[in-house]
This record gives C-alpha cells, sequence and structure tokens, in this order.
C-alpha cells in the first residue's frame, strides 16, 4: 500500500514535470518613426512638411508582463522588471521562461513601474538607481525617458526632454497595456511602436520639456501608451 | 577534528555581527521595514565610512557629514541657507539627522518617500555635491578599500547602487537619540530632576506645541503649514512644488525639536537664529492663510514673558549629550587614507 502511494505520488510528480515543460520565448521592443526603424543620434526624421526630429535617448520600463488567454492570465513573469535602453541593444530583447503549451491570444505589460515598487526604497538590477530613471528630489521611477532635438523646440539646442513618471494619485503615470496576438512564430514576439505617431499628436513648439509628475506627463503617457502594436504580417 | 573546528571558525569569522535595533521603552514601532535591509556592524561601518567621504560629490569636497555635524545634531549650524559645492548656497537650511526609523517621508517637502534613496537628493544636488550615483559607484568599485567593506557588508565585491544606498542606510537609522533630561525625567532616571521651571515649560510645550511636536520623537511626522510669511527672495511654497496641488502651499515638515539647541537657526529657511525668535513667531508671528495648519487655526498661543522663557528652558532638556559625543556615530577610526 505504501509503495502503491509512493509510486502514484511519483507518477504524479513527473505528471506535474512534464506539464510543466518550460522554453525560451524571447520578446523584442522594435522602435519604429514612421516607415522607418528608429536609429538613435544620427538620423533626423520628418515630422511634418517643414520640421524634422532627432531622437538622442530612449529608455523606459516594461513591467509585469503576463499572457492571457482571451481574458485569462495563463502565465506571469515573477519579479518583472526590465528597462528597454535603445542605447543598449541587448537590452530590447527580453528573455522569457514560460511554459511551453501556452496557447497565448493576448500580452498584456506595464509601461513604468507601480506604486509599490516607487515606495519600496533601493532595489536592484534595472530597478537599481544607477540606471538614470529614478528621480532625487522628488522620489519615484521615471517610467518614459525620451530626449532630443528638434528646430520647432524654441529651447536651448532645440532640445526636448520627456521623463514621464509619477506613482501618486492624481498623477500616477504609469500605464497597463494589451495587445492581441495571433501568429506567435519561432517563440518570439516582437512589440513595435510607432514615435510618429506620438509626435503628430503633440505640438513640440509648445511641449517640449516634461520632467515632473503633473498633469501633462499624466497625458502624454497615454498617447505613448497607445503607439504600441503588433505587426500581424 | 581539529580540521574540523578550524573550517568551523572560518565560518563564523566570514558571517556578519547582526545589530539589534533598540526601540526605547514606550516608543512607537519604527516605520523603517529592517527585514530588507538587516542591521550589521559590517554595513554599519561602511555606511559610516560613506558618510563621512567626500567620494560622494562631484568633486570629492563634500561629504554627508559637510551638513550633517554630529557635534550640532547632525545639522549644518550658522548658516541659514546650507552651503555645498563650490560654495554654492541652497534654497533651505539642511534637516537634523534623528530618530529617522521613526520617518515615513523626508526632506522639507516630504519629496522623498523612503529613507533608502534620500542620498540621491544630495548627491545630485547642483549645489550640495552635483555628482550622479551611478559615478559614484564607479569611484567606489575603483578603491580596493571600499571593495573589501563592501565585501564584508554584503558578502559580495560587486558595488551597486543598492548596495551603496542601504549601506548608507545603516548608519543613519543608528542616529537614535533617546538619552536627554526630557527622557531620563519621563523615565524617572538619575540626572533627570526636573526644575520647577523645566516643569512648568513643559506643560506650556504639551499645551501649545506637542500636538504637532509629538511626544517621544517630538515630531507628527506630517507636513504643516506653520504660518512663516513668504521669503520672497526665494519664494518657497513647499510641498506644492512637489504635489501641484494648491492646497499643500507653504508646507513643510514639522522637524524634530531633538537637541534643538545646538540645530540653530531654525525653521525650513532658518530664519530664526534663537529659539526666543520662534517662541515669539507662534506667539505673535503666524500669519493666516488658507493652508495654515488647523492646529494654529482660531486660537492664538498667548504667552507672558516668563512662560516664554519657561519653554524654552523646557527645550533646553531636550538635548542629548550621549548622543552628541557618542564616538560611534563620529568620524570614523579606519577610513580608506588610514587603509
Amino acid at each position: 500500500m505504501r509503495h502503491t502511494l509512493f509510486l502514484s505520488f511519483l507518477i504524479l510528480l513527473s505528471g506535474h514535470h512534464f506539464a510543466q515543460k518550460k522554453q525560451d520565448f524571447k520578446l523584442l521592443f522594435n522602435a519604429k518613426f514612421g516607415n522607418s526603424n528608429l536609429i538613435l543620434n544620427d538620423t533626423y526624421y520628418k515630422l511634418n512638411e517643414n520640421d524634422s526630429i532627432k531622437i538622442e535617448v530612449l529608455k523606459f520600463y516594461v513591467s509585469s508582463i503576463e499572457f492571457l488567454n482571451n481574458d485569462k492570465v495563463i502565465w506571469k513573469e515573477k519579479n518583472s522588471f526590465h528597462l528597454i535602453d535603445f542605447e543598449n541593444l541587448k537590452s530590447q530583447t527580453i528573455l522569457l521562461n514560460i511554459p511551453s503549451d501556452l496557447h497565448i491570444t493576448k500580452i498584456k505589460f506595464n509601461l513604468g513601474i507601480d506604486s509599490i515598487t516607487s515606495t519600496s526604497g533601493a532595489l536592484a538590477g534595472d530597478l537599481d538607481p544607477t540606471k538614470g530613471m529614478y528621480w532625487a528630489w522628488q522620489s519615484g521611477y521615471i517610467n518614459f525617458k525620451m530626449e532630443g532635438n528638434s528646430p520647432s523646440c524654441n529651447t536651448r539646442k532645440h532640445q526636448f526632454q520627456f521623463h514621464f513618471g509619477g506613482y501618486k494619485q492624481p498623477f500616477y503615470a504609469m500605464q497597463t497595456i494589451y495587445l492581441p496576438v495571433s501568429n506567435l512564430k519561432n517563440n518570439s514576439l516582437t512589440i513595435d511602436f510607432n514615435l510618429a505617431n506620438f509626435f503628430e499628436n503633440i505640438s513640440l513648439n509648445q511641449t517640449n520639456s516634461i520632467m515632473i509628475p503633473n498633469k501633462e506627463a499624466m497625458e502624454l503617457s497615454k498617447k505613448i501608451a497607445t503607439i504600441f502594436y503588433i505587426d500581424e504580417n | 577534528m581539529l580540521v574540523i573546528s578550524i573550517g568551523l571558525l572560518a565560518f563564523i569569522s566570514q558571517k556578519n555581527t547582526p545589530l539589534v535595533f533598540k526601540v526605547p521603552k514606550n516608543w512607537p514601532k519604527p516605520n523603517y521595514d529592517f527585514s530588507k535591509n538587516p542591521l550589521t556592524e559590517e554595513g554599519f561601518q561602511l555606511g559610516r565610512n560613506l558618510f563621512y567621504d567626500p567620494i560622494l560629490s562631484r568633486d570629492n569636497t563634500i561629504s554627508c557629514a559637510s551638513c550633517h555635524l554630529q557635534a550640532t545634531g547632525f545639522t549644518h549650524v550658522d548658516h541659514n541657507l546650507s552651503h555645498g559645492i563650490d560654495g554654492k548656497i541652497g534654497q533651505r537650511n539642511s534637516l537634523a539627522i534623528v530618530n529617522i526609523a521613526w520617518q515615513k517621508t523626508f526632506m522639507w517637502d516630504g519629496g522623498v518617500n523612503h529613507l533608502d534613496v534620500q542620498p540621491l537628493a544630495p548627491i545630485t544636488s547642483k549645489v550640495e555635491m552635483d555628482e550622479n550615483i551611478e559615478n559614484v559607484v564607479k569611484k567606489l568599485n575603483a578603491s580596493s578599500f571600499y571593495k573589501t567593506l563592501f565585501k564584508k557588508a554584503f558578502k559580495d565585491p560587486i558595488i551597486t547602487g543598492q548596495k551603496t544606498l542601504l549601506a548608507l542606510s545603516q548608519f543613519v537609522i543608528q542616529l537614535n537619540s533617546s538619552n536627554s533630561k526630557y527622557d531620563k525625567y519621563i523615565r524617572k532616571e538619575l540626572g533627570g530632576e526636573f526644575t520647577e521651571q523645566e516643569k512648568r515649560g513643559l506643560t506650556i510645550f504639551r499645551n501649545h506645541c506637542a500636538n504637532c511636536h509629538k511626544e517621544p520623537l517630538f515630531t507628527s511626522d506630517t507636513l504643516e503649514n506653520n504660518g512663516l510669511p513668504i521669503d520672497t527672495t526665494l519664494n518657497d511654497f513647499g510641498r506644492m512644488k512637489i504635489t501641484q496641488n494648491p492646497n499643500d502651499s507653504l508646507k513643510f515638515r514639522v522637524p524634530s525639536l531633538r537637541n534643538i539647541q545646538f540645530t540653530f537657526p531654525y525653521m525650513h529657511d532658518g530664519r530664526f537664529k534663537k529659539l526666543s525668535e520662534v517662541v515669539n513667531h507662534y506667539v505673535s508671528g503666524v500669519k493666516n492663510s488658507k493652508t495654515l495648519s488647523d492646529k494654529l487655526k482660531g486660537k492664538p498661543i498667548l504667552l507672558s514673558h516668563e512662560q516664554k522663557i519657561d519653554l524654552v528652558i523646557f527645550l533646553l532638556t531636550l538635548t542629548d549629550n550621549e548622543f552628541l559625543f557618542n564616538k560611534r556615530f563620529g568620524y570614523p577610526l579606519k577610513t580608506k587614507n588610514t587603509y
């Protein structure tokens, strides 16, 4: 009897193990400007008839990654915090280890850092304050950082600086993004975002420097969240 | 057997020495989560070295201790606005570091939400240390002295921003003052015998001041508008700059009054040099406004000349010489210069 019990326990365990067979999964973030892939620093992109723009810094946090089947969460990454920095090619790919039998129809992630994490003191890894994504005189993470220049900006050296963040209402700027997934190939998924779609909605001569949590940072964070998509082709 | 013992000894010698955070009798529970940064002697000594080391500043001239001197209750005295790198003058008077394990927010405007991340503010301030934490970590990683200390404290020689900040917390969180004459009076200990005047002062204090400067910490850890007229050369509206909310206009931290005898000048902009000026402000200088603290609205604090003196005499009982002269909190015996 005891043996049978032990045996069935073993079978149960191995069965469980079998169901939990894992595989690597690559999640890529790809920045575009209009029809081109974004290259930092050396290229001016056309904004409209008579204006152009150059991006010099582009980094943001992706956190709390989840896979869903319809609306049911079927997998979530533990301790899920990733800094995507376009200066660092490697950071644009998030390597996940997921069960191999997931049927994914939707992906969810947060753009930015949640309020609990933002009030948890000094953290490690991608959340280490040496990453240039932590404010000093007013605590909290910068969710999304984008800097560059454009002749439209009536500022010193025509610079614009967007540091979107804020963890406290009414300026809690983190955005939750859901994207439908189909045709998953090669255990990888590319999430595109097109910055042209962001800049066509704002006027750089009026909006060019946002470095604190405020109403504008909230509105622009919401706009940034809408430019992410998955190219089905 | 001998081999085992030696092995065991070697193992023990590599272990950290845990420190227990002592909460004085009848004090509230500290706010800091020690489980996330367990205190050790090695961590404390590392933090102490960092606190006294100008390596944290851009040109290696300014340390935390430049503005937070032990002998004056860990604050910068004699300057209404504290000065930092290149002799530049700041916007505010430095706060005293005392009993901060009980504090929930930091800085005069409460803009910093956790003790561990507080040092980022002075390190990056253009008029204080004008450095960044990335470069501080680079400098520390290049120092064999610090590599050894970090290895001892964290069992890992690789220095990160997180570990640097956790070590600083380990030191400053132990800067606790609870042995003033007042404390001994409360605990009915030797050396705590209050004079009649001190007793009268305590009564006045409890009637008029203790709502905000709550015993035993002598602060409510809140931000209030205490009715100071705006200094138009600074136009510092305090908390409002953080929240963008007009209801927070002119709100500043209620500071602890411990060791107040030595922490002059007073207020966020150091506008008062003497305690008598502070008392006079509350008696006759409070400016009414929409955001004035409820505790100051309506009922004026009426004190006679003698009562004002009694109150100041009581405040002097908050001086804690054991704290101000505790060698453990002073300049480290072993620094990178003596190493």
